[in-house]
């Protein structure tokens, strides 16, 4: 297992990560290094009898009744957005013509 | 009389007697954060605003003659990924260096449904991510025992705060040993609680099936004082334990006699420093003169404990990174052409190199080819690490190792990725893996001054024995 360039940048396009080219490099060999340890290490554990583990806790199906609330203020939720426009988040335009 | 080195319990009779007022009191822990926090480092935020005037409400309250809880008028502060309404909430990270929560979390609520002061918000590791505090936009911050050394991680300025007097208790938060590790280098008590027992309703998730919210404290009764107060079922956090919470400062009186401590020779034995190793067996033959019976235990499969908790919380953590997109909240890059530039640029500047790593090596073991070898490779390891540990506790009350196979290191020591999974979190993190209460106790110093933590293992919902024990064991070292 041998992760290259490549590996790091189509990882980080689907992480939505812009890297620089040191960084590619700078974390192609520092993931090269960690993961080989943490690959090698877990590949000679014997698991094939053992089920995927789910959680520790032992709660079951932890519902709740469906039923409105007061929610947050509008202004609230819209004060820590870096553009807004008229009550809404503002964002680049996402669809193509008019 | 130095109001800071005050516990809570005397604190808070000194208070309810009149011999100190509120404004007395939070003055004088004020005061020393002015004195150390330029040089430690460990707050971001200080709330100084407004402080007087709520000091002198509180004070009023205390007038009246109202029999209030015991952490009524107590100067505290929470890591930086506890949310508090209103008030600056950072995570470490130019991500949210500007983010002012709209809402509260659970445990701060219910710290100021107590009284307990807020004094302001404390440094850390980015996003909970690092053993060192040395990955914070904020800065480094330095171990009060000595200033070359680091304080541990990701928790680092709370347990630095909290053993340089710069609060009298924190909440840090804890996934592999955020708490314990720091506790530990910095000779203070830290309590990771099973996962559930404290509500993760307002705490930035890091690694959802492993983070807890746990107290740094001076002592062991400031431990169970403050586990009293976080604790408790909360329907916002569908993790949350719904159980017979019981009064964690009835452990205190206690006696371990006849108690099963088991001891696991490999975290004894293979990689732990001379010293640290003599003073863990040194508090074993304390523990056994105390009455306790130390017994051997046998947890084959933590060796992979550091792998299986490398690919696991990193393939969390960058599933919950990914809310990270510039428009709600948060930093967003200044020049971008279209949306898909707008997220990579907004993540590319706003995160970390560490948080970066693991969001790469999370989305990679996550991804589709790699899913089986890796991640439920991991899972399964976890298992087998469940498995263990729930053997050992038919035998034994509480497992004791080294919290850390070293002391604190030195800052620039260990910056790259390898080093880091190696080192200092390898005792650590099989709790964590395994839901499992687990606390830092300071048993000793080595030679060059700095402290050494046992690490103490519990049951499911256990916090009551490791309290026991932990109490026990104090008592004896002060006399």
């Amino acid at each position: 297992m041998k992760v290259n360039e490549d590996d790091i940048r189509q990882v980080a396009q689907v992480s939505k990560l812009a890297l620089t080219e040191d960084e590619v490099k700078y974390m192609m060999e520092d993931l090269q290094a960690s993961f080989q340890y943490v690959a090698d290490k877990l590949s000679a554990l014997d698991t094939e009898h053992v089920c995927d583990m789910d959680q520790v806790t032992t709660n079951k199906n932890v519902f709740r009744d469906d039923v409105c609330k007061d929610s947050l203020e509008r202004e609230e939720i819209l004060r820590n957005a870096s553009e807004k426009e008229n009550g809404y988040f503002k964002v680049p335009k996402v669809m193509e013509g008019n | 009389m130095e109001l800071t080195k005050l516990t809570i319990a005397e604190t808070s009779k000194k208070l309810k007697n009149k011999d100190i007022s509120v404004i007395e009191l939070v003055k004088s822990y004020m005061q020393k954060i002015e004195k150390l926090n330029e040089t430690i480092n460990a707050y971001i935020t200080i709330c100084n605003e407004g402080i007087e005037e709520h000091s002198k409400a509180l004070q009023k309250k205390l007038d009246s003659g109202d029999d209030l809880p015991v952490l009524f008028g107590i100067p505290m502060a929470l890591n930086d990924n506890i949310i508090t309404r209103n008030i600056l909430t950072t995570c470490a990270s130019k991500m949210l260096r500007n983010f002012i929560p709209p809402y509260d979390s659970a445990v701060n609520e219910k710290l100021r449904d107590e009284g307990a002061i807020l004094l302001g918000k404390l440094n850390m590791d980015e996003f909970a991510i690092g053993n060192s505090n040395e990955n914070s936009y904020f800065g480094l911050v330095k171990n009060p025992q000595n200033f070359e050394r680091v304080p541990g991680g990701s928790s680092g300025g709370a347990a630095s705060a909290v053993a340089s007097g710069m609060a009298r208790f924190a909440l840090g938060s804890d996934t592999g040993g955020g708490i314990r590790q720091p506790a530990s280098f910095c000779g203070v008590v830290g309590l990771k609680p099973t996962y559930g027992l404290v509500s993760r309703y307002g705490l930035v998730a890091s690694a959802s099936s492993m983070d807890q919210i746990g107290p740094i404290t001076r002592n062991v009764e400031d431990c169970a004082t403050v586990l009293n107060a976080i604790t408790g079922y909360d329907p916002k956090d569908s993790t949350s334990a719904n159980i017979k919470y019981p009064d964690y400062t009835s452990f205190l009186i206690d006696d371990i006699k006849g108690m099963k401590i088991g001891i696991h020779r490999d975290y004894i034995e293979k990689d732990t420093n001379s010293q640290v190793k003599q003073k863990i067996l040194d508090a074993c033959s304390i523990l056994e003169s105390l009455g306790a019976e130390i017994v051997e235990v046998s947890l084959p499969t933590t060796e992979y404990a550091i792998a299986a908790h490398y690919i696991i919380s990193s393939a969390e953590t960058s599933s919950n990174l990914a809310r990270y997109d510039g428009i709600r909240y948060g930093y967003r890059a200044e020049n971008y052409e279209d949306l898909e530039s707008l997220y990579s640029k907004t993540r590319g500047q706003g995160f970390g190199t560490e948080a970066k790593r693991r969001i790469l090596l999370g989305t990679y073991v996550l991804s589709s080819g790699h899913y089986d070898e890796y991640y439920k490779k991991a899972l399964k390891a976890r298992q087998l690490i469940i498995n263990d540990y729930k053997k050992a506790f038919e035998y034994v009350d509480v497992i004791v190792s080294p919290t850390t196979p070293e002391t604190a290191f030195k800052i620039g020591e260990k910056q790259d990725g390898l080093h880091n999974l190696y080192s200092s979190n390898a005792y650590t993190v099989s709790a964590s893996l395994a839901g499992l209460c687990a606390m830092s106790i300071p048993i000793g110093k080595d030679s060059e001054g700095l402290p050494i933590g046992m690490q103490l293992i519990g049951k499911h919902y256990g916090e009551g024995t490791l309290i026991k024990v932990a109490n026990k064991f104090e008592e004896y070292m002060q006399f």
